[in-house]
């Protein structure tokens, strides 16, 4: 067959499949009618056919290129996700798919556990016994400013101000944001995370430390306990999820770096919106619960159900039909 | 006979080829850094819009609404949301295309030319907090100079990159055929057709002997160039069949499988007329000079224009 010959009996079926492209790329390929979808599938794959003849001949740089492109953007329509319900894959992530990851690389977790708490508490230790050293980590000003601001139980004026969604704004923006940042700079070899960690440890250790020896750990802590619950705990699996990318340059095992950050790289950004989703929980609490009026022994109670609830979550949700682990062991 | 493209041993161009489930592969031009960095500028420019249209809308509100205390909080989290999810979503709902992106024609694809899923999104665009550790994008940009798919740290954990969009008009011919004088029926004495078989052995030839030197070529072309002028009876003015015979049948080609005015009946598309190459202007023109194309330069007649149109690559000499 002569390459115009080609050309002009092979034409029609471009142009119909271009239409049915045009069509499906603005509606999905799902709303297209079950014959159309056949149709497509058969033009496809003709085009394929097509595209590797004009290859073979050497029929033009020319003729090959719209050929490709049409593949193209067959292919990236026929092999994309498979459409489903995103609300029930959110759904789904956050009651099993993320507390199951986390149980299936929980060896990250405890590492991160240990450098977030470690640090913090030889630092509250320290700094409780030796209210002065507070000064060698923050400025004066500054701890005056956490003590005029934990000296009390109530901070907000009534029950809604719009202070709350005000504060509410600001921790989801910064905390999100450290969590976040938290797990991308694992890619430095973990490094970056392992900083994040200690510091920020370093820093709640010395604030609590210093609160306590000044007197005012009931306030705080009853201030604390209720959104460190989840805040707390994410800033670890944020921490776990730098981690598991640092490892996977670090020691990519029998892949290479690439490969094994490409791989572990999933899991760790699913970690990382876990911990998202679980600081955006904080935020509110902090910024409605914690700094409301409610007596103080209610605050405690609330809070410590709050940490039995999330430890539960992250131990046991999802127990019921797990399977074994997908990703490597650590 | 196709070599798969990853034999060849190094490739001359920056195309990425990706082997589909239907064995045929398909090949991407990664987008380097000029694009980028232009959609890039693109969407910094609309993210802070939209950051300073929310401050304006909070602004005149907060005093109807009562909600001044929640002024700042509202402001954090929406400049936090540009910055962490402008992307993320845009890249998920739109194909791997963010405004800036479609705005420079690239989008973002996974290494094995899908379309990315959310995670992959959220990955790549979560890391640019380590591509940005260097100022701008320093980190990012080394990396991306150091990888075949010029992908930056976010690409290479995400398994994507950046490629750019082809919408190529297509020519119905051969764009060496441009500008070829067809034989005049005048002077030609035999009113013979060659066969259809004929014709295309001819094409063949022609493309790969873009690929030849102009001696070997002519070589090959004497073969089929002198029966074929005794069946035409052309009577060859110039002695072309000898001289050049690869000319010789270009002008066969172009008089019988593309004629230049007049297209074919049955011809479902007509053949859209070409740009004229610029005559010497183009670097390409030396080399025709020099010899070095099959038949450009000096063998072909001094009345027509060089043949070859350096259109691409792979038509230019090698």
């Amino acid at each position: 067959m002569n390459r115009t010959r080609f050309i002009s009996t092979r034409q029609k079926d471009w142009y119909r499949f271009r239409q049915l492209l045009g069509r499906a790329e603005q509606l999905r390929l799902t709303k297209l009618g079950g014959e159309e979808v056949s149709e497509f599938s058969r033009l496809f794959r003709a085009l394929c056919y097509d595209l590797a003849v004009v290859r073979s001949r050497d029929w033009g740089v020319e003729l090959e290129r719209r050929l490709n492109d049409l593949v193209v953007r067959g292919h990236s329509l026929y092999y994309r996700a498979p459409p489903g319900g995103k609300a029930r894959a959110v759904a789904d992530f956050l009651l099993t798919g993320f507390p199951r990851l986390l149980r299936e690389n929980q060896g990250y977790f405890w590492v991160a556990l240990a450098l977030f708490t470690i640090p913090g508490l030889i630092a509250g230790v320290l700094i409780g016994l030796n209210p002065e050293l507070a000064e060698r980590m923050m400025s004066p000003e500054a701890l005056g400013q956490m003590e005029s601001m934990h000296s009390t139980n109530v901070r907000s004026g009534g029950l809604f101000t719009g202070k709350e969604v005000g504060m509410t704004g600001f921790y989801i923006a910064n905390n999100v944001g450290i969590a976040f940042r938290c797990f991308a700079l694992g890619i430095l070899f973990g490094i970056g995370t392992a900083i994040l960690l200690v510091y920020n440890s370093l820093v709640i250790g010395a604030v609590s430390g210093y609160l306590a020896a000044k007197g005012h750990a009931m306030p705080f802590f009853s201030f604390v306990i209720s959104h460190g619950a989840f805040e707390l705990t994410a800033i670890v699996i944020s921490g776990a999820a730098g981690l598991v990318l640092g490892r996977a340059i670090v020691h990519p095992g029998q892949r290479t770096r690439v490969e094994a950050l490409r791989v572990r790289g999933l899991v760790a950004i699913k970690l990382a919106a876990g911990a998202g989703a679980m600081l955006g929980v904080a935020a509110f609490v902090e910024g409605f619960w914690s700094p409301s009026g409610v007596p103080m022994v209610a605050k405690f109670i609330v809070g410590t159900l709050l940490w039995v609830t999330v430890i539960a979550y992250l131990a046991l949700a999802g127990r019921r039909g797990e399977t074994t682990p997908e990703g490597e062991t650590p | 006979m196709v070599a798969p493209p990853d034999a060849i041993a190094t490739p001359i161009d920056s195309h990425v080829h990706v082997e589909t489930p239907e064995n045929v592969w398909l090949s991407f031009r990664p987008a380097g850094l000029g694009p980028r960095m232009w959609a890039y500028f693109i969407d910094f420019c609309i993210g802070i819009g939209i950051i300073i249209v929310l401050a304006i809308v909070v602004s005149l509100l907060s005093p109807i609404l009562q909600i001044s205390a929640a002024h700042q909080g509202i402001l954090a989290v929406g400049s936090f949301a540009v910055m962490f999810f402008y992307y993320v979503l845009f890249e998920y709902f739109w194909d791997g295309r963010s405004p800036g992106k479609k705005a420079a024609r690239i989008r973002v694809i996974k290494v094995a030319g899908y379309p990315i899923s959310f995670w992959d999104a959220f990955l790549r665009n979560l890391l640019r907090t380590a591509d940005m550790l260097l100022p701008f994008y320093g980190v990012g940009m080394l990396v991306m100079l150091g990888t075949r798919r010029m992908q930056r740290l976010g690409d290479l954990v995400a398994g994507t990159f950046v490629v750019h969009e082809e919408r190529e008009v297509v020519r119905g011919y051969p764009p060496w055929v441009h500008g070829v004088p067809a034989i005049p029926t005048s002077e030609m004495s035999h009113a013979y057709q060659p066969s259809e078989r004929t014709l295309d052995l001819i094409e063949t030839f022609l493309t790969r002997a873009q690929r030849l030197s102009r001696e070997r070529a002519d070589e090959i072309a004497h073969i089929l160039a002198g029966p074929l002028r005794d069946k035409l009876g052309y009577w060859d003015p110039n002695n072309e069949h000898l001289q050049s015979p690869g000319w010789f049948l270009l002008r066969v080609l172009r008089t019988f499988v593309y004629p230049p005015t007049d297209s074919q009946p049955g011809h479902h598309v007509p053949l859209p007329s070409l740009p004229v190459p610029p005559p010497s202007s183009s670097p390409y023109g030396q080399y025709q000079s020099g010899g070095e194309g099959p038949y450009g330069g000096s063998g072909a007649p001094p009345t027509s224009a060089p043949p070859a149109v350096p259109s691409h690559p792979s038509w230019g000499p090698k």
